[in-house]
């Protein structure tokens, strides 16, 4: 035996540089010392060099490396020795400035209970067993044993594992536990459940009396909660959940945690980016393993462990790096949106796109037209392979005639599975901005509005923003509400443009929230055009006929069938012919017909209608913007008598309809009629005189160009 | 210019005595890589410093650290300016109230020299982000050319935040853009990243190295989080640029 001074180390003072202090211990070393240390067995080169791969930068012997360098910086020189542990447990040793390796190698094997008595650590794994590094605590009892190394664990909870491991050791036979007892997560159990640790029972007998009944988790890699609310048939009982997965489950392909290929977003991840999802799975669960190891027993681990004694709260997250996000393997949402944007972007060609209308739904509405004809504006302006129109909150693509043929269709509300309605806003913000467009419209689109609360500002950096308001909307109470009540106050300072499709509602927005007159011009109003005139409709022949008025529209309480109804019931002589079908609100669906009053159902384009046979069209709506019916009707030339609600007066002219201002008066309804049935040629002749000003105000060139206007007005500023 | 490896840049604001950890995990790193053979530069950068923290950050047993105050309010243009004046061929930051691995400033450097040899342009980062105190949360980073590196995931989340260590030259060609949450506006490390990306450099990250971030009740990365932040509409994240962002497998699908 050598005496034991010959090698000094000196820890590191943080804050000063140490290499001055390094240079003293450098002398010191022997190389006898070299030797003695690569003799021992307690040295692996290959382990050191794999671990610490800074020392391989500098060309040196590893075993000296150890000596002059590693041992200041607490490093081990095999998996077989902890230094850290060690001078914790010696620190007369870490006093003196001897090194603690050679400290145990000249006086442990006399002094010392912890003299290595296994092969090292890395075989041991191969082998499903391992011993505890010499100089760990873990390292003073011969009965530990476990799956892999884990010198990176506390003191504690190796005391804690191995008292379960002696618990279970006890224990009677039993096929759940044996079923189960060798993919239980026994450290994970303990630090996500400390009442078990406090109680000192085992914890896999625990999670089969009680913790799965618990919902507890047998570790990180399954959920009892997911599994038994994904699986009921499997609640009868007979299977502890985590032995059933063991048992069956796993080779029926069911999922142990929400994110493995039986989850829905895990699927629509791979089969969006056409990922083996079995790959995936298996690619995931090799990292975890791997990670694992490292964290248990590697550098990994004693590196946290490192980090834990400068600052004790590191060592509180151990627990969630037992389970750790992959990213970007880390939630069901962040798939689902990924997903989803991949197929919104393979909708959408993987093109860019300078002009975008979002809508919420294409069928039979006022809102569609106006979007179509809008994107036809778009088109002539950019180019149809230029303008996206976006779906938000249903597939329904009733019309697709009516957009511009080369425009780019795409449907998010087919793509949002999964994902919650804030995660909806950033899936189309992201969708829209990764367009790069010039600009975007809303046309009534309810998750474009709603994603301009959180996300307005960081939109309109990338694009100018519009927005097409018609009519606000009346509830059941009577109370005022819609888009124009609800958004145009909030995000007015943010769009680039408000429209509308009625002077009177911009008038009114103007009026209500008192616009500055500097800011006026970001309110327009376009006219919506008449897409393909048509002709004038046929007077009906003239004989022994009764009248036919015709009406059409959601048979809901905004468009007052109840108001028709009180005619026919007035008006025995005449046909009130009424098509459509009732809207979200069922209220005015209750009411009965009259004998003379015909529901005809629904049609898809005005021109279907059988107008040769109409005297006269009636429109009765309580409120409104300048409906589509409206402008169809004057443009097909048909005499009109119509409520003055909203922008209804915009196509209602007096002198050429017969506007009714007090829209409850029944009585001033019917006067009107009888005036056009009883002068049906001078009728005739004003609608005539309406279709001409219709048709000169309502073009496509005349829309396109106050578009123009207003995308100019917003490129300028 | 002197010859550093690196400069490790601590930046603080308002951290005094919970910046002790950090700058003893800084002090073991930096012993770890000058074991290794790499000369280190220590410079702090305070950004509006309270008095608090000028009175830890000035005290003798720092006195290994060169001191530069800013006016900036935001810890992403501090980091542009210690760049630039910066002397160490890489640069690694370090907020002021988290940790380093021991072994992360000596593997990152280790790892930029083989990209170096390589004539690859990397950053690299640690590998795992182990975030504690308000909350604990652990995730693992993957290289950008891994199996697992889904570029569509930097549409909705950061892979690898902040703590990098990258060429001086990196910094220099993309400094970190402005701070801007009043516009919605935030991550700018994020922003950062993928910009880089888009210019070619190649994130990767280093095996068996951490960053401990400590999450504190209200920090940036909360008040982005309240208030949805996100970054700025960017070229690479462009629907027909996106896939160019995984640069060596052609597809996920590989």
């Amino acid at each position: 035996m050598r005496g034991c001074d010959s090698a000094h180390y000196k820890p590191g003072i943080p804050g000063r540089g140490l290499q001055d202090e390094g240079r003293d211990v450098v002398m010191r070393i022997e190389k006898s010392d070299i030797e003695y240390l690569k003799d021992s067995g307690l040295f692996d080169a290959e382990w050191y060099i794999e671990n610490y791969p800074a020392a391989a930068a500098i060309k040196i012997d590893p075993a000296e490396h150890f000596l002059r360098i590693g041992v200041r910086l607490k490093w081990n020189p095999s998996p077989r020795f902890d230094t850290a542990a060690y001078l914790a447990e010696h620190p007369d040793v870490e006093r003196s400035g001897i090194n603690p390796v050679l400290h145990f190698l000249r006086n442990g094997s006399v002094t010392d209970a912890k003299a290595p008595t296994e092969p090292s650590a890395g075989a041991d794994a191969d082998e499903g067993r391992s011993k505890a590094p010499v100089g760990s605590p873990g390292g003073t009892s011969s009965e530990f044993r476990t799956s892999r190394p884990r010198r990176n664990l506390t003191p504690d909870m190796q005391r804690l594992l191995q008292a379960a491991e002696r618990s279970g050791a006890a224990r009677r036979a039993d096929a759940t536990y044996d079923a189960i007892k060798s993919e239980f997560d026994p450290a994970y159990y303990l630090l996500r459940y400390p009442d078990i640790a406090r109680a000192g029972i085992d914890p896999v007998r625990h999670f089969i009396d009680a913790g799965a009944r618990e919902g507890r988790d047998p570790s990180p890699a399954f959920s009892t909660r997911y599994y038994l609310n994904r699986y009921p048939d499997i609640r009868d009982g007979k299977y502890n959940p985590f032995q059933h997965y063991v048992m069956h489950g796993r080779s029926e392909g069911r999922g142990s945690s929400p994110l493995t290929p039986a989850s829905p977003a895990f699927g629509r991840y791979c089969e969006a980016f056409g990922l083996d999802p079995k790959r995936l799975e298996a690619e995931l669960d090799r990292k975890r393993r791997d990670l694992r190891e490292r964290l248990d027993g590697g550098v990994l681990g004693d590196m946290v462990r490192r980090a834990e004694k400068l600052e004790p709260l590191v060592g509180h997250a151990w627990l969630a790096a037992m389970n750790p996000g992959l990213s970007p393997i880390r939630s069901e949402q962040v798939l689902s949106q990924m997903a989803a944007i991949h197929q919104l972007q393979e909708q959408a060609a993987r093109r860019r796109a300078k002009a975008i209308v979002m809508i919420p739904w294409c069928h039979v509405s006022g809102a569609a037209r106006v979007a179509a004809h809008l994107a036809t504006a778009l088109a002539g302006i950019y180019g149809p392979d230029e303008v996206v129109v976006v779906r938000t909150e249903t597939s329904e693509m009733q019309f697709p005639e009516w957009f511009p043929a080369g425009c780019r269709h795409v449907d998010l509300a087919g793509q949002v599975e999964g994902i919650t309605a804030e995660g909806r806003q950033r899936l189309l913000v992201e969708f829209l901005r990764s367009l790069r467009p010039d600009v975007i419209f809303n046309v009534n689109s309810k998750l474009f509005w709603d994603a301009l609360e959180p996300y307005g500002k960081a939109l309109s950096h990338s694009a100018r923003l519009y927005a097409y308001l018609f009519c606000s909307e009346k509830d059941i109470f009577g109370r005022w509400a819609g888009y124009p009540v609800r958004k145009f106050h909030l995000h007015f300072d943010l769009l680039d443009g408000v429209i509308t499709d009625s002077h009177y509602l911009a008038d009114e927005l103007r009026n209500l929230f008192m616009v500055p007159p500097e800011r006026a011009d970001r309110l327009w109003t376009l006219s919506t055009p008449v897409a393909n005139p048509p002709a004038p409709a046929p007077v009906p022949a003239a004989g022994r006929r009764r009248p036919q008025i015709f009406w059409a529209g959601r048979l809901d309480r905004q468009k007052r069938i109840d108001i028709v109804y009180a005619l026919a019931e007035r008006m025995k002589d005449v046909d009130f012919r009424m098509w459509g079908k009732p809207g979200l609100d069922k209220s005015s669906s209750r009411l009965q017909p009259p004998s003379n009053v015909t529901l005809e159902g629904t049609y898809k384009d005005f021109s279907e209608l059988p107008l040769a046979e109409c005297d006269l069209w009636l429109y009765t709506s309580e409120w409104d913007g300048v409906p589509n019916i409206l402008i169809d009707v004057a443009a097909a030339a048909i005499p009109l008598v119509g409520s003055l609600a909203g922008g209804t007066g915009e196509v209602l002219k007096d002198g050429l309809t017969a506007p009714i201002r007090d829209i409850e008066d029944v009585s001033a309804y019917e006067r009107a009629i009888r005036g056009v049935l009883s002068a049906p040629e001078t009728a005739r002749k004003r609608a005539a005189d309406l279709r001409e000003r219709v048709l000169s105000e309502r073009t496509e060139a005349v829309y396109r160009e106050a578009l123009r206007q207003m995308l100019d007005r917003g490129s300028d500023q | 210019m002197s010859g550093f490896d690196i400069t490790v840049a601590v930046t603080a604001h308002n951290e005094s005595v919970v910046a002790g950890p950090t700058m003893r995990s800084a002090e073991a790193a930096i012993a770890e890589a000058e074991a290794a053979g790499y000369t280190i530069e220590r410079l702090v950068g305070l950004d509006r410093p309270t008095p608090e923290c000028a009175q830890f950050f000035g005290q003798p047993d720092l006195s290994a650290w060169s001191l530069s105050e800013h006016d900036f309010g935001d810890p992403f243009r501090v980091r542009n300016a210690i760049a630039e004046r910066a002397s160490g061929k890489y640069i690694a930051f370090l907020d002021a109230d988290d940790l380093y691995s021991e072994n992360w400033l000596a593997m990152a450097a280790r790892r930029l020299d083989e990209a170096e040899r390589a004539d690859e342009r990397v950053i690299v980062h640690p590998e795992l982000n182990w975030i504690f105190e308000s909350s604990e949360v652990v995730f693992v980073k993957p290289d950008q050319d891994s199996y697992l590196f889904n570029p569509y995931y930097l549409y909705f989340a950061n892979y690898y935040d902040m703590l990098s260590m990258a060429p001086r030259q990196a910094l220099i060609e993309k400094p970190y853009g402005p701070r801007d949450i009043q516009n919605g506006f935030g991550y700018q490390d994020w922003q950062w990243n993928v910009e880089t990306m888009g210019l070619g450099w190649k994130h990767v990250v280093v095996k068996d190295t951490v960053i401990f971030k400590r999450r504190r009740a209200m920090s940036v990365s909360v008040e982005n989080v309240q208030r949805k932040a996100v970054i700025r509409a960017m070229e690479p994240l462009a629907i027909d640029r996106v896939n160019l962002l995984k640069p060596t497998a052609s597809s996920l699908t590989t």
